[in-house]
């Protein structure tokens, strides 16, 4: 069994007596370890899959496996602590909280994980070694992005989930944003799945899974991504 | 510009934000009624008694004379004067009457035999509660004072037994009770002081003219020209009666004129209504300064929501002034829709319970709650005025930004560092969780001070609630149990005989005893300030101490008491600026114009009336003569009901006592008037507890709403429930407990002003509160802060985080 599995997953949307299919059957699987990207056009259901994945809403039907454990059965309480334990999740709009610093927001993370990395040391990896005590708003978008990831990283989650990382930020950040997520797969191991709307970035992942209309439409295997810094957008 | 489509918006914005049109509603609603239910109160007293005064046709002035009493021709020469409306004459004279079960102190007094309702010349006229008027001259209606509730029946035989005048003066000495009545003359339960017995009237016997048949009378009561129109508590009502004493007093040089502020029931009711007129004003200010800031934040935070909206009115060309109506027309609606409804609540409910509560201790006339719109108008601008302040400054912040800036999300606030980082041994300890709160707590300055505030004030009104209980209570422990070591008060015969000294020492259960004169005076200071108290003079200087504890009330001081002292009570001397040193001047009831020289020689602890202390020699020095006896203070070892039951009836059967007051019957009797209190403590709790509830609910509401995003992240994260809803709610614990330790020094500050307000003209009330209260209030201002966490934490956990991830808002 793959270490991510998604089978026959559907989600329904339903805004009175208008019914939306945001994921209409959706099967897939993602190898431990791997860089994947799920790609599609906006309103194509990605973040609707990454939410299911992260446990952050529960499918209308299908089956959704993370390492032989089926989440698509967790409870509410299930999948907090799936989330907590598990997951580590990267925000288009970085979401930190404005009212701690770079190093506390990543704390405030690692402090309810079991085997936390060590915050200052994550930080240092990012490249913010000496941005950790400034706020938020001190912060440029691609610092705050990176400190997003160090929050996520620090948790050493067994998936790295990002949704659009790289939407809010310019070409040149966005690319070491991209570097920054490929390097935790390449040198860590870590399985990570990126959302984008965006062609050039897949070419750095090993696993693209397109999306269209709610359907998968296609899972190519990359034998050879490109490097973070090679991709031109 | 009046597009059907703005219109269409406005409705929109309303039915959107329905419950934060709730919570300014609510807290207008809450301030207004407050503000305007207190303020109401005195002028409802006022108005209600001064219907009741003018229907009973209440004497404006009342005549004494000392040389003797009136004729029928004095009683016409009076009439004959230009400022004078009509007269009435008639006699009242002290007696111990013998009614019910035991003695009592009364006073017999006069109504016209052939009294009509329209008979302009009957004053005080007898309102019957009970029963029927006396229509034999044996027959008689009374007015019990609080003292014997519910002793004398219809039908029981009220016996004349020892008139302070000639007996001779009586036709009847033997009266059957046919009736209950009242009379503005008599409106506190408190009947006056009596010259005989205990010192104290305990009822007042209404019996005809025809009683005392000599055509002679002991004082006049005069309606004045002019001063039955005016209210009876208005200026012009005053200046009406005070120009016609001044006629009188020249016209008629020998007599002794007095108003209504003589008058003890009069006095007392004016005390209780003015003293709720300066409560009236400043409770509701803590209502409204949480009123006003409560809509500047709701107001502030939804102007801040609806940023994208005006951005794009402006965008298309919308004057500033037509977007802000919107918002200023909400916050008016929310406003005087919350104000109106708490005007005509608080108009009706605050009137009926204080009147109520004074119930216990006046004997009102029915309660004609009226209609002021010149509070309902001064309260509801006072509110608007906070309200729409607080939107205009919320817009106009918002409408000074350049319309482009206004299309972008408002840039979050920026974290900062709190001064307690600084100290970083603490900081470095303090756990993580509350490292955040603490950045929290301090972040938004505006609702720091409002939830500080909001709470400060419900401590503050509990600890004084709470805090006004204990005084009062206080009071009577520690006059008859701390202040007064004796048990009981006999009155004797102006000479003490041996066979009264044989009784006393032959009785098992007197332990010890002590012979006083006991007197109502009344004393002046240097100033020519008067003020009512009760010499007590000894028989033995040395034993006094002994019944009476004589001590400095703060530093518990034993002061000295010997042949030569003076000692003055705590309050009377407050009063009349007395201290040790301080000239006074005494004098007596039966002869006003004879004045008494005495120096003071210490100040002592006492809470109920007033006296002064005279030692042996001081007493002949200033008087003249050694005193005669009148009372003697008896302690008893046992004072069951049966045992004083017993005891009395013994002293009774020597025939030198004809009645005994026990201090324990006393107390019992002063409770009850206190009981009045309670229902003023609870309208302060439930009060308190409202206006902890809004503010906090409202608080943290708006802090959940602004902060979605950050708590759907916490979810995200893998907060628990609990963990996320702690992340909010050790914000409110902080404040809240911030707010208690404020809300102490508020309610101390307050509690002082209050109890000095409060105070009755005869106590004076310790500022006392007690332990027990501060855990009572602490409790209860914890337990209202959670209730609110527990309606809010059914918020928190409806966030969804997909819905407020997805993009800024
Ligand atoms: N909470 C929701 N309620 C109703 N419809 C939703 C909700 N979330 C997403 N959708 C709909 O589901 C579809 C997929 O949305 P989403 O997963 O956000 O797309 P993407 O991330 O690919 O842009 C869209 O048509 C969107 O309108
Ligand atoms: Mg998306």
């Amino acid at each position: 069994m793959a270490f991510v599995e998604f089978k026959d997953v559907s989600k329904i949307y339903k805004t009175g007596s208008v019914e939306c299919r945001a994921v209409n059957g959706a099967s897939f699987e993602i190898e431990k370890g791997e860089l994947a990207v799920i790609m599609g056009q906006s309103g194509a259901g990605k973040t609707t899959l990454l939410n299911l994945l992260g446990g952050m809403d529960k499918a209308s039907g299908g089956r959704i496996f993370l390492d032989g454990a089926e989440i698509s059965g967790y409870s509410r309480r299930d999948l907090t602590r799936y989330r907590r334990l598990d997951i580590g999740f990267v925000f288009q709009f970085y979401n930190l909280i404005q009212n701690l610093t770079a190093l506390e927001n990543v704390e405030l993370a690692a402090q309810i994980c079991k085997t936390p990395l060590d915050a200052k040391t994550v930080l240092q990896e990012v490249g913010l070694a000496d941005r950790m005590h400034n706020f938020p708003a001190q912060l440029s978008g691609g610092e705050q992005q990176r400190v997003a990831i160090a929050r996520a990283v620090a948790k050493n989650p067994k998936l790295l989930l990002c949704d659009e990382p790289t939407g809010a930020l310019d070409y040149k950040t966005g690319k070491t944003v991209l570097a920054l997520l490929q390097a935790e797969s390449k040198q860590n191991g870590r399985t990570v799945v990126i959302i984008t709307h965006n062609q050039e970035i897949s070419k750095v992942a090993g696993r693209v899974i397109k999306i269209d209309s709610g359907r998968i439409v296609g899972v190519t295997i990359n034998a050879r991504p490109l490097d973070a810094g090679e991709v031109e957008w | 510009m009046r597009g059907r489509a703005y219109i269409k918006d406005i409705r929109r914005t309303f039915i959107k934000s329905f419950s934060r049109f709730i919570s300014v509603f609510f807290m207008a609603m809450l301030g207004a009624g407050v503000y305007a239910g207190l303020g109401a109160v005195s002028p409802n007293m006022k108005n209600s008694v001064s219907a009741y005064y003018g229907q009973q046709n209440f004497m404006d002035l009342r005549i004494l004379s000392p040389a003797g009493p009136f004729t029928r021709a004095d009683a016409d020469a009076v009439a004959a004067l230009d400022c004078v409306e009509s007269v009435m004459a008639s006699v009242s004279t002290e007696a111990i009457c013998a009614a019910a079960d035991k003695d009592y102190v009364a006073r017999v007094q006069t109504f016209p035999d052939e009294a009509d309702a329209g008979d302009k010349n009957y004053l005080n006229r007898l309102e019957l509660v009970e029963g029927r008027m006396p229509q034999g001259s044996n027959e008689c209606v009374v007015i019990t004072g609080s003292l014997i509730p519910n002793k004398i029946h219809p039908g029981d035989s009220v016996l004349v037994k020892e008139p302070r005048l000639n007996k001779a003066l009586f036709a009847e000495t033997a009266f059957t009770v046919v009736g209950f009545v009242k009379t503005p003359q008599y409106m506190s339960y408190m009947l006056g002081a009596a010259g005989i017995g205990s010192g104290q009237v305990d009822c007042v016997v209404f019996v005809r003219a025809s009683v005392f048949p000599a055509p002679l009378y002991t004082e006049l009561f005069v309606r004045v020209k002019g001063a039955g129109s005016a209210n009876q508590f208005s200026k012009a009502y005053k200046n009406t009666v005070a120009a016609a004493l001044e006629e009188i007093r020249t016209a008629f040089p020998a007599y002794v004129v007095l108003d209504r502020d003589a008058l003890e029931s009069h006095v007392e009711f004016t005390d209780a209504a003015n003293n709720m007129k300066s409560v009236a004003t400043v409770f509701p200010l803590i209502f409204f300064l949480v009123a006003a800031l409560v809509s500047l934040t709701t107001m502030t935070r939804m102007i801040d929501e609806e940023r994208l909206s005006i951005g794009a009115y402006r965008s298309l060309g919308y004057g500033s002034v037509k977007i802000a109506l919107k918002y200023i027309l909400y916050a008016f609606l929310a406003t005087i829709a919350g104000a109106l409804i708490g005007i005509g609540i608080g108009f009706e409910l605050f009137t009926r319970v204080i009147w109520g509560a004074y119930g216990i201790v006046f004997n009102f006339p029915a309660l004609s709650v009226g209609f002021y719109p010149g509070i309902l108008t001064l309260t509801a601008a006072l509110m608007l005025f906070f309200t729409l302040s607080a939107t205009v400054y919320a817009c106009a912040r918002t409408l000074r930004e350049r319309p482009a800036l206004l299309l972008q999300p408002k840039s979050p606030q920026v974290g900062r560092r709190v001064f307690l980082e600084r100290i970083k041994p603490f900081w470095r300890r303090l756990p993580f969780s509350y490292k955040i709160t603490a950045r929290n707590t301090f972040l938004n300055k505006k609702r720091f001070f409002m939830t500080v505030i909001g709470v400060a004030g419900c401590m503050a009104l509990l600890l004084i609630g709470f805090g006004l209980k204990d005084s009062i209570n206080a009071v009577l422990m520690n006059q008859f149990e701390q202040v007064f070591r004796y048990d009981a008060t006999a009155a004797v015969g102006g000479t003490v005989t041996g066979g009264l000294q044989a009784t006393l020492d032959d009785a098992s259960r007197i332990t010890d005893y002590a012979f006083v004169l006991k007197k109502a005076l009344n004393v002046e200071n240097e100033k020519g300030e008067p003020y009512d108290a009760f010499l007590v003079a000894p028989k033995t200087d040395g034993a006094l101490r002994d019944f009476i504890v004589l001590q400095e009330r703060k530093s518990k001081k034993p002061i000295a008491f010997g042949s030569n002292s003076v000692v003055v009570t705590e309050k009377l001397a407050r009063e009349l600026s007395l201290r040790v040193g301080s000239e006074i001047r005494v004098n007596f009831l039966e002869d006003a114009a004879a004045a008494y020289p005495l120096t003071v020689t210490g100040v002592t602890e006492n809470y109920v009336l007033e006296y002064v202390y005279v030692g042996s020699s001081a007493y002949v020095a200033a008087f003249g003569a050694a005193p005669e006896y009148n009372q003697v203070l008896l302690k008893m070892n046992g004072a069951s009901e049966e045992q004083r039951r017993a005891l009395s009836e013994k002293l009774f059967a020597s025939g030198a006592v004809p009645s005994v007051a026990f201090n324990a019957d006393t107390v019992k009797r002063f409770s009850n008037s206190f009981k009045s209190l309670d229902s003023i403590v609870y309208v302060l709790i439930v009060s308190a507890a409202l206006l902890a509830v809004v503010v906090l609910y409202n608080l943290t509401n708006i802090n959940i709403v602004e902060r979605k995003r950050e708590i759907a992240t916490l979810k995200v994260l893998g907060f628990y429930a609990r963990e996320t809803n702690m992340y909010v709610f050790r914000e409110t614990l902080i404040l809240t407990l911030l707010g208690i330790i404020a809300g102490i020094f508020l309610g101390l500050g307050l509690f002082g002003f209050v109890v000095t307000t409060i105070e009755l003209k005869v106590v004076l009330i310790a500022h006392i509160i007690k332990p027990l209260s501060y855990v009572f209030s602490f409790g209860l201002t914890a337990v209202f802060s959670v209730l609110v966490a527990l309606l809010i934490s059914g918020k928190i956990k409806g966030i969804d985080m997909v819905e407020s991830l997805k993009s800024v808002e």
